[in-house]
């Protein structure tokens, strides 16, 4: 007890200090690990790979793997690279970021702020949505792009995005506006601000944060999503996650590696860059998915 | 400018009737301050009139309209919230002139009159700032400026004082009755704290589970109180309450008090002969305020005063005066009451002291319905029943 | 009065609202849920009428082409006599049991490791959960290649001087199936770390020095006081571990595309394989609604469990 009061500490103290930080650095190895066995073999050569040596560094940095990733990798009959493809994400997922995450904004102030007599069944309702395995619309959705005339197309994909990302970002406003303060909206009330005025010039100001949040949440999920894209393009219209798996499948002939590794970390980068600069954000989304309180 | 009179007005949330018919009326220029325990109904009242709520039943009339279908923007009011309700990414001047924006002013105009009603509430150096860099005091100038700047008919204040430190409220108080002075607006207010009530208000309200227990000036709610929970709700510390038998006699009645330790004592009281006749042999409730009873000791009183003795139990010294803690008689409780010392006091804990009472200003209450018989201080007649008080006495 | 002198010419002159405007015309009184109406309908029409659409397509006779015969249960019995379907339960089974295990203890742990007031905390976290932010097709492909039987880890391991060792569970029927979780767990412990670290964080920490004055040993503490009091984040590291799993589709298709054979087939692959590669349009409708049921069966009373104690949180 002493030995806390005056901050010293024991020698069992410090010897578990030790053990816990070695702990740690052995958990952060771990997730650190397979990261840089893609970046080393990603600037190893291909017989640099074949020889082994999996957690080396390499001999010699050989770009290769990149340039051809970038340039020339193979999806299908189609050798382009990358380049197209990442385009392709870029335009679905930036239209699948901002079109539900301003209806989410609109959604969730009137669900929480101009409550209505069903309004809370219909956050339930639409709260479900948010959890069903997408599997159960998969078939009607193709049938119903193809029927209007947008299958395989880049904006069927979007389409397609934008309706199931809109019981998340409504969720994320919902909660948001909830914890504001209702006197703010009696006030708008006896002073005569309208509905819309309120949401644009008060509303809307003060929820940036979630606003943040809504846009990574939809940014990251729709540029990594696999099962929609997969189902709802085709060759030109594909997504990068499309393209990456068909790449590393369909490739003939001795395994390359290098190129593998390096379209992966391509493909990865923009959420990973997404993580780095807003990692708090990304967080506070995945928490907000998950525990709606 | 408008007068309020609320007829008969009902609310109820599910089966729990809050506001079991209101009825009040205030003047043009009133300051009507409503006030009650947690739960009597203020708020709701209050959140009808601005037309947040709904009644059930019943009217609100603003000039003599009724405007209960009314939504709250039509209505010409502006309300201070207990929150301050300040719109957090709005400056200042945003804030004030946010309710001119929603009526087509121009910019300038708008900025010349925040800039005016800023003035007029000491917050031009704070114009620019946002809300979270404003002290709680300066909040609620704002929110203030935000109804200013409205001119509504009529003000209204949800317990706008509650979220200040003790001393800022005291000089809040002071700037809010400065502004019904210098506007002469009808103004409601909500508040819990008795102290608010009696220093701003022209007339108060007190309610109590839904019910108007009593509406009159402050003196007359002070002084008159209609029922023992006005007089022990109005005041602090509260009234003293001692229960006795009355004794009908020449010129009045004696009140005859058996102490808590068995002794007695009397006080010879100057009710009409009717009343002692009612009360003659039955037991009455008598009300004294703290600073009606002193220490006989070392103070001396003129002859409206009747002496007591009664077993002292605490002294609290406050400085200026001295607490004197005395056990009441009355059945069942184990209340307590106070009487108010000279700081020099000799009197000591754990011995019978003389206690001086003045009569002029108890009050008689009857034991089971809780209702005031008799009034000293109404100049010797008694109101025969509550209401009287309240309408003899507002205007 | 007196207020004229000192307020708002501007004000006087501005026009009063007219009484008709928001909030008394009709569509101002039902702005709210006009505001959500194309919302609704969208909800209406994609998720609940497809959801519809779908498990009525699974009591249809439909098999290449949609065909809207009503057949009753036939193709649920059918389903469920299906071997290969039988395999993806059970490897379903497997999979999740072991994932959420797995993945909360490891995430539980690390949340306590993290609460022992650790330098750089903010750094060891970013790393934990970065791989969250990766895409599954991503992380599938990284570990196929680190799992390698020839030049991955199998190689390693002998670099290292295991010349005996053997690792070929992604290729081994028996085995692959454990390469999954292990991804799996590495993509998603973090998050749980971070549940449960939150949870931590909101323990009143007079607790904990109440309990060390009282003598309790750190371990105690744990067991006895603090871990108790995580149930609620026990329950939502759960619930989110098993929707993972029963929705985990791209992870499988990257890291071992539901092979070697159909060994690592779980619910979510076969339904593609059959709606869309086999074109067994019921049967995959069939197995899509299965996998509802599953979800369902898990997030509906945790979301009426959620809904209601926030709103008790709310009012009171």
């Amino acid at each position: 007890m002493n030995d806390i009061v005056l901050g010293q500490r024991s020698l069992t103290d410090r010897l578990l200090r030790v053990a816990l930080y070695g702990v740690l650095i052995g958990f952060m190895l771990f997730y650190l690990a397979p990261l840089y066995v893609m970046v080393v073999t990603s600037v190893k050569s291909l017989e640099e790979i074949l020889a082994g040596g999996l957690m080396n560094l390499p001999k010699k940095l050989d770009f290769y793997g990149w340039s051809e990733a970038w340039n020339n990798a193979c999806v299908g009959t189609e050798c382009r690279g990358m380049a197209p493809f990442m385009w392709n994400s870029l335009i679905a997922s930036t239209a699948a970021t901002i079109i539900p995450t301003a209806i989410g904004a609109l959604n969730g102030y009137a669900l929480s702020l101009w409550r209505f007599k069903g309004s809370e069944l219909f956050f339930g309702l639409l709260l479900f949505g948010a959890f069903i395995p997408f599997q159960i619309v998969l078939l009607p959705m193709a049938s119903f792009l193809g029927w209007i005339g947008w299958s395989s197309s880049l904006v069927g994909l979007t389409f397609t995005y934008i309706v199931y990302g809109l019981p998340f970002t409504t969720l994320y406003f919902r909660n948001f506006f909830v914890s504001f303060p209702m006197d703010l909206v009696n006030a708008a009330k006896i002073d005569g601000i309208g509905y819309f005025r309120f949401f644009w010039r008060v509303a809307l100001p003060s929820s940036v944060p979630i606003m943040i949040v809504s846009i990574i949440w939809q940014f990251t999920n729709t540029w990594n999503d696999f099962l929609f894209a997969s189902t709802m393009t085709k060759l030109e219209s594909a997504t990068v996650m499309v393209a990456l798996n068909n790449f590393v499948e369909v490739a003939n002939g001795v395994k390359r590696y290098n190129v593998d590794m390096a379209a992966a970390i391509i493909a990865g980068l923009p959420t990973l860059a997404v993580y780095l600069v807003a990692g708090r954000y990304f967080l506070r989304g995945l928490m907000a998915g998950a525990v709606k309180g | 400018m408008a007068t309020l009179e609320i007829v008969n007005v009902r609310k109820s949330f599910g089966s729990v009737e809050v506001l079991k018919g209101i009825d009040i009326a205030a003047e043009d220029g009133e300051f009507l301050v409503l006030v009650g325990p947690s739960g009597c109904g203020k708020s709701t009242l209050l959140n009808a009139i601005a037309g947040l709520q709904a009644n059930d039943s019943g009217e609100i009339r603003i000039d003599g309209r009724d405007v209960s279908g009314l939504h709250p923007k039509d209505r010409d009011i502006a309300m201070v919230f207990q929150t301050y309700a300040l719109y957090p990414n709005l400056s200042v001047w945003e804030n004030i002139a946010f309710p001119l924006e929603a009526r087509g002013v121009s910019k300038a105009d708008r900025r010349a009159e925040a800039e005016r009603v800023a003035e007029l509430l000491h917050l031009t150096d704070y114009l620019d700032r946002k809300p979270r860099q404003l002290s709680g005091g300066q909040r609620q100038r704002v929110a203030m400026g935000r109804a200013l700047v409205r001119d509504p008919q009529i003000f209204l204040f949800d317990e706008p004082l509650s979220n200040l430190d003790a001393k800022l409220r005291v000089v809040m108080r002071t700037e809010i009755k400065k502004l019904h002075r210098t506007l002469g607006t009808t103004m409601v207010y909500v508040t819990h704290d008795q102290i608010e009530a009696m220093t701003l208000a022209t007339k108060i309200v007190v309610l109590r589970g839904g019910e108007v227990q009593q509406v009159g000036a402050p003196d007359d709610v002070y002084n008159l109180p209609a029922n023992m929970f006005v007089a022990g709700f109005m005041g602090s510390p509260s009234m003293n309450f001692m229960e006795g038998v009355l004794a009908a006699d020449a010129g009045g009645a004696t009140l005859g008090i058996t102490r808590p330790d068995g002794g007695s004592v009397s006080l010879h009281l100057p009710v009409p002969d009717a009343l002692a006749a009612r009360y003659d042999g039955k037991r009455v409730v008598i009300g004294v305020r703290p600073e009606a009873m002193v220490d006989a000791e070392s103070e001396t009183r003129d002859g409206t005063y009747q002496q007591i003795e009664w077993p002292l139990e605490i002294l609290e010294p406050t400085g200026a005066d001295t607490i004197a803690v005395l056990q009441s008689n009355l059945t069942g409780g184990e209340e307590e009451m106070v009487a108010r010392f000279s700081a020099r006091t000799s009197a000591r804990p754990g011995t019978v002291v003389p206690l001086n009472v003045d009569t002029r200003a108890v009050v008689l209450f009857d034991p089971d319905s809780e209702e005031a018989i008799f009034h000293a201080a109404a100049s010797g007649s008694a109101p025969p029943v509550a209401l009287a008080v309240a309408n003899g006495s507002g205007a | 009065m007196a207020i004229s002198e000192h307020l708002p010419a501007a004000a006087k002159a501005a026009p009063k609202p007219r009484t008709l405007r928001t909030g008394t015309t009709w569509v101002g009184r039902n702005l709210p849920w006009l505001t959500l109406l194309p919302t609704g309908i969208l909800g209406a029409v994609f998720i609940y009428g497809f959801i519809a659409l779908t498990i009525y397509t699974s009591m249809s006779a439909s098999k290449l082409i949609p065909d809207y015969t009503f057949v009753g249960f036939e193709q649920w019995v059918k389903l469920w006599s299906m071997r290969r379907w039988g395999i993806a339960v059970n490897n379903l089974f497997v999979f999740s049991g072991l994932f959420i295990a797995i993945a909360t203890v490891i995430g539980l742990v690390l949340a306590i490791l993290l609460d022992q007031r650790i330098r750089h905390e903010g750094t060891i976290r970013t790393v934990i959960l970065y791989p969250m932010a990766l895409s599954f097709i991503v992380t599938g492909t990284a570990w196929k290649w680190i799992l390698n039987p020839g030049l991955g880890i199998e190689s390693l391991l002998h670099d290292w001087g295991f010349v005996e060792a053997q690792f070929d569970w992604l290729v081994r029927r028996d085995r692959a199936i454990y390469t999954v979780v292990l991804a799996a767990v590495w993509q998603s412990s973090g998050f749980i770390m971070a549940i449960f670290l939150a949870s931590l964080r909101g323990i009143d920490p007079s607790i904990m020095q109440s309990a060390m004055m009282d003598g309790a040993s750190t371990w105690r503490i744990y067991r006895r006081i603090i871990i108790p009091q995580l149930r609620p984040a026990f329950f939502t590291a759960v619930v989110i571990l098993l929707h993972m799993a029963i929705k985990s589709y791209d992870l499988v298709i990257a890291l071992t595309n539901g092979g070697p054979g159909t060994a690592t087939d779980l619910p979510s692959t076969f339904m593609y394989d059959y709606a869309f590669d086999r074109s067994r349009i019921a049967i995959g409708a069939a197995s899509a609604t299965m996998m509802l049921f599953t979800i369902a069966a898990v997030i509906v009373p945790y979301l009426y469990s959620e809904l209601r104690s926030h709103n008790r949180s709310r009012t009171s």
